[in-house]
């Protein structure tokens, strides 16, 4: 059918229309469950193929900021929020599945201590590491591990 | 330990990208990866990256900054398990009572088991808290 098919392993259903989310277009918004390594509960993630990396809330990196290596950079960008300067990290997150299996990723975190808004899962660093894929009849966010 | 090795089937960076210089040292060579970034010239970046890799094999700032770049092999199926849908929680967040706006809030289905007006306050209210399964947890924006 294709020339590439692709091969997910995990399921979840995705929230949206939820009330008061940033910036316009409140509405249109997705969000995955998952957890960070280290983070004690699951949260919600904001799918963003327009933003760059895993941006943490702010009180979600005071959970986990013990746990933090070595930074791998510096870097400042123009987001929604107004200009933010902060440093780029390794970090696991877990995508959960509600049917399937559950996935860890290696992501790129960008941790930014003023940072004003919500968790993102960008393109760059989370979701060009992956599958993915989305089923608006279902909500559903299928995902799956890169394979070449 | 594997050497990262860049994935030569990647897109080729600008024609004019500015190489790296003799002069160049590790740090360097990641300062101008950054400044690329910061200037939105991914490719350019990747394309610098790859090149201190190849000068550079051992350097660990180095190999940090080409994982930026490095998008293979980055997940793995977890042992978690598939959890129980979070279709209530989701109707919750939809239609949030005027007193959640501006706090953190545990779910569990449509029930609250922790609020507060900060991550951590929740999280230590949970610990005293013997739940099923783990709750949902979510701040409710008042604005942004």
């Amino acid at each position: 059918m294709f020339s590439t098919e692709p091969s997910f392993v995990g399921l979840s259903e995705y929230a949206d229309n939820l009330a008061n989310q940033p910036v316009t277009e409140s509405y249109s918004r997705i969000y995955v469950e998952f957890e960070v390594k280290g983070g004690e509960r699951p949260f919600l993630g904001l799918l963003d193929c327009g933003a760059q990396y895993c941006v943490l809330a702010r009180e979600v990196v005071d959970e986990i900021k013990d746990r933090l290596t070595e930074p791998l950079g510096w870097r400042t960008f123009q987001t929604a929020f107004g200009r933010a300067r902060g440093q780029l990290f390794p970090y696991e997150i877990t995508l959960i599945a509600t049917e399937g299996e559950a996935l860890n990723v290696e992501v790129i975190a960008f941790i930014c201590p003023d940072w004003p808004g919500p968790t993102y899962l960008g393109y760059t660093g989370v979701l060009d590491r992956i599958q993915w894929a989305v089923h608006p009849g279902v909500n559903g966010f299928f995902f799956g591990p890169l394979v070449s | 330990m594997p050497q990262p090795v860049p994935d030569e089937t990647a897109p080729e960076a600008d024609r004019d990208a500015p190489l790296l210089t003799v002069d160049d040292d590790p740090d360097s060579a990641i300062d101008k990866v950054m400044l690329l970034l910061d200037e939105d010239r991914f490719l350019t970046a990747r394309q610098m990256a790859a090149e201190a890799l190849a000068r550079f094999p051992d350097n660990r700032r180095v190999r940090g900054a080409w994982s930026i770049f490095d998008n293979r092999n980055k997940a793995k199926v977890s042992p978690m398990g598939p959890r129980p849908s979070r279709r209530e929680e989701f109707a919750w967040l939809r239609n949030p009572p005027a007193w959640a706006y501006g706090k953190w809030v545990a779910l569990l289905g449509s029930e609250t088991v922790a609020v507060a007006d900060t991550l951590a306050e929740v999280l230590e209210i949970l610990k005293s808290k013997t739940l099923s399964r783990q709750p949902l947890v979510h701040r409710i924006a008042d604005g942004w």
